[in-house]
């Protein structure tokens, strides 16, 4: 690769970009918590067999899915900001960081409510019909036969969803915030546009990295939960 | 709102969504094609291949689109010209570039480790004794692979496919940060120096919505169409 | 001891059962045959409140309740006198054999641990299942299954034990072993409503025979009388397409 590709940078210069590595987490940390409320929220009304309230949520789901993470951004950050004044609202004190969560959270708890709402229909209805048979409450069967089980099958959607938002925190540096895709930009600038290569394999690598313990931990979350349920032969 | 603007910056899009449009299908069409053989070759377990290939997915799929298209982009062509220079070539102007070139080489190489996986797990959903029945009628791998493998793949890949091409669409979107001016740079553009940023990605909300529906709706119809096999129905 | 009166039950305008009214005696095992779309496994679930009965009313002992407008204290109340055998066995995919059988005791009847786990192992080892008590569901076959849900039902000592097909959904080679422990729960002196498709069983165990068609009961009797003297002409035509004459007394 000649002198202009050099291997022996990347260590320097993922060590720096890992300094944001905590903004990262915290932006992921805190739109995990949102996406799920909101999510659980959705799910709710889809399941709730008002044909009002299942529209809304539905609604919901679908603009999520054709909106692209970037626009619903500039959306935010740009658009709401003046209405929110309008109404009262002082935004200047928030951070870049805020948007963003804000952003992720109201994104992945489209996904949040699908997972919640596929998990919860695939277990069998029958489930409910034994559970009262043996004359539980409905709050019990769901806290000790429904939920158990559609947790069972959401935790490997659980995982992907975390990857998926983990990945999207990589959109924070188009307002200025400074994940580890940001402070790649801000290294990136510091040096006049040299090792460039070396600073985004870098940063591709501790994606990479992060994103296969999490498919790990995942994988193994769901064993451990699901242990000896699902059937023996494979 | 400022209709005055969404009247003039409606015809001024053409160009725009065609870029959206062009990076999106070309990405789409050279994705598969790549995914398709990326599949083969690892449910096939070609040796040394099926390994790479393997560790190439897994990075495709964990790292951020964003650091794939700043990579094809900015890092790319700064290391041609490095090259370039050492070896005594001339060297073009890389900067401004804004051809659709780099962010259809990344959309493409992530594209082809994302859908990989959907055709690999639709031709493990193919039974083995397809394959069988196939080779014991006298075909050749290949014609089973042509008339009897991929058609029934295929229908179980669609719905998935309809869900991957929506994401390219999306995902065009960050083609903006490639010099490309595709709808979403196009609206920031516009909208900047006026400030008028919520009428611009008023217009283009919509129109990624409108897109996610139309495409969606005709991945449901390609669905039926293409769904004879499995819901055993043949109609004549 | 089980008293319904009038029950009726429509699915949309379909009217399923048009006023049915029976009646169980303490200690009594009472077969409902009848040919398929009859009504009967309709009529149990709406005794467990499965299904919510249009109008009727249902006495348990010592609890009279209208089906129409019944509250929840006393669904439940119901519930917690019956239990139900499921066609499907209906079995809690995230527990073991052992767990299912102690759920109802520790969350419905609030025994101790030790309690429900000391009586779900007894009611285990007393349908055959000892070494089977740490299987989940899955790694259970469909007889196993059963009789898990059969222990489950006997293990709540309720009142009545409702049966709903229990051998339909069974390998045949299987329904043999499965109508025998339903035989020993009724020696145990439980009352015992069941819907089935096996005739020898219901002459063989029953007290009661009640034969449903298109909603209604057709003819209530002793399995004598309702399999040896049929005195209605839906019943014997019933019968004879489903029993054979010459192995109408064969056990």
């Amino acid at each position: 690769m000649g002198n202009y590709f050099d291997f022996s940078k990347i260590p320097g210069l993922m060590a720096s970009t890992m300094q944001a590595f905590p903004t990262t987490v915290k932006l992921v940390v805190w739109s995990l918590i949102f996406s799920l409320l909101i999510g659980l929220a959705f799910a709710s009304l889809a399941l709730s067999g008002n044909k009002v309230l299942n529209a809304v949520a539905k609604g919901y789901v679908a603009f999520m899915r054709g909106m692209p993470t970037l626009v619903l951004i500039f959306i935010l950050y740009f658009v709401v900001p003046v209405y929110l004044k309008k109404a009262g609202i002082n935004t200047d004190s928030w951070s870049k960081d805020m948007f963003i969560i804000i952003t992720l959270s109201l994104s992945s708890a489209a996904n949040m409510a699908e997972m919640m709402r596929s998990s919860y229909l695939a277990v069998n209805r029958y489930q409910w019909e034994a559970a009262y048979s043996v004359g539980m409450t409905g709050f019990d069967v769901f806290r000790r036969i429904i939920f158990p089980q559609a947790f069972g099958v959401a935790i490997p959607i659980l995982g992907n969803n975390i990857v998926a938002l983990f990945k999207a925190t990589s959109l924070a540096f188009s307002i200025g915030a400074l994940d580890l895709f940001g402070k790649v930009k801000l290294i990136s600038g510091r040096l006049y546009g040299l090792n460039r290569a070396e600073l985004y394999l870098g940063v591709a690598v501790i994606y990479w990295v992060v994103c296969v313990l999490l498919e790990w931990a995942t994988k193994r979350a769901e064993k451990r939960y699901t242990r000896g349920r699902k059937a023996l032969t494979v | 709102m400022d209709f005055k603007f969404i009247v003039q910056m409606i015809p001024q899009m053409a160009p725009a969504l065609e870029n959206t449009f062009l990076i999106a299908v070309v990405s789409a069409v050279l994705g598969w094609i790549l995914g398709m053989v990326i599949a083969l070759i690892r449910t096939n377990r070609v040796r040394v291949l099926a390994r790479i290939l393997t560790v190439y997915v897994s990075f495709m799929r964990s790292v951020p689109l964003i650091i794939i298209m700043f990579f094809t982009y900015f890092a790319v062509p700064t290391l041609i010209a490095y090259y370039r220079v050492e070896h005594g070539l001339p060297v073009e102007n890389i900067a401004g570039n804004t051809s659709l070139v780099c962010p259809i080489a990344a959309m493409t190489l992530s594209e082809a480790a994302f859908s990989s996986e959907t055709f690999r797990s639709a031709l493990s959903a193919i039974p083995h004794d397809q394959m069988e029945a196939a080779k014991s009628v006298g075909m050749t791998g290949i014609q089973a692979y042509f008339r009897i493998i991929f058609p029934q793949a295929f229908v179980i890949a669609l719905p998935n496919m309809g869900g991957l091409f929506i994401g390219l669409i999306k995902n065009s979107s960050l083609a903006y940060y490639s010099g490309v001016v595709e709808v979403t740079g196009f609206a920031y553009t516009l909208a900047s120096p006026t400030y008028q940023f919520l009428e611009a990605f008023f217009v283009i909300a919509l129109l990624y919505e409108a897109l996610s529906f139309v495409f969606s709706r005709l991945f449901r119809i390609l669905e039926r169409a293409f769904g004879r096999y499995r819901t055993g129905i043949v109609l004549q | 001891m089980i008293k319904i009166d009038d029950l009726k039950k429509s699915f949309g305008r379909n009217q399923i059962l048009k006023g049915v009214s029976i009646e169980v005696e303490q200690g009594g095992v009472t077969v409902i045959i009848g040919p398929s779309g009859s009504g009967k496994t309709t009529l149990l679930r709406c005794i467990d409140f499965l299904e919510r009965a249009d109008s009727g009313r249902l006495t348990l002992g010592d609890i009279t309740v209208d089906l129409e407008k019944c509250h929840k204290k006393d669904i439940l109340a119901i519930r917690r006198k019956c239990a139900f055998v499921f066609q499907n066995y209906g079995l809690f995919q995230n527990k073991t054999a052992l767990e299912n059988v102690m759920e109802g005791l520790t969350v419905v009847q609030k025994k101790s641990r030790e309690e429900a786990r000391r009586i779900a192992a007894e009611t285990l080892d007393w349908v055959g299942l000892s070494d089977r008590m740490d299987y989940y569901p899955v790694n259970l076959s469909g007889g196993q299954q059963q009789r898990v849900g059969i222990a489950r039902a006997v293990a709540l000592s309720p009142d009545v034990i409702l049966f709903d097909e229990p051998t339909s959904a069974l390998d045949p080679e299987l329904v043999g072993e499965t109508l025998e422990l339903i035989k020993k729960v009724a020696n145990r002196g439980i009352t015992m409503i069941v819907v089935t498709h096996e005739m020898a069983f219901a002459q063989d165990v029953a007290n009661q025979v009640i034969f449903m068609d298109e909603g209604v009961v057709v003819e209530a009797g002793t399995p004598g009388e309702v399999f040896s003297h049929p005195k209605n002409e839906r019943t014997k035509q019933f019968l004879a397409r489903i029993i054979p004459e010459d192995t109408i007394y064969y056990i």
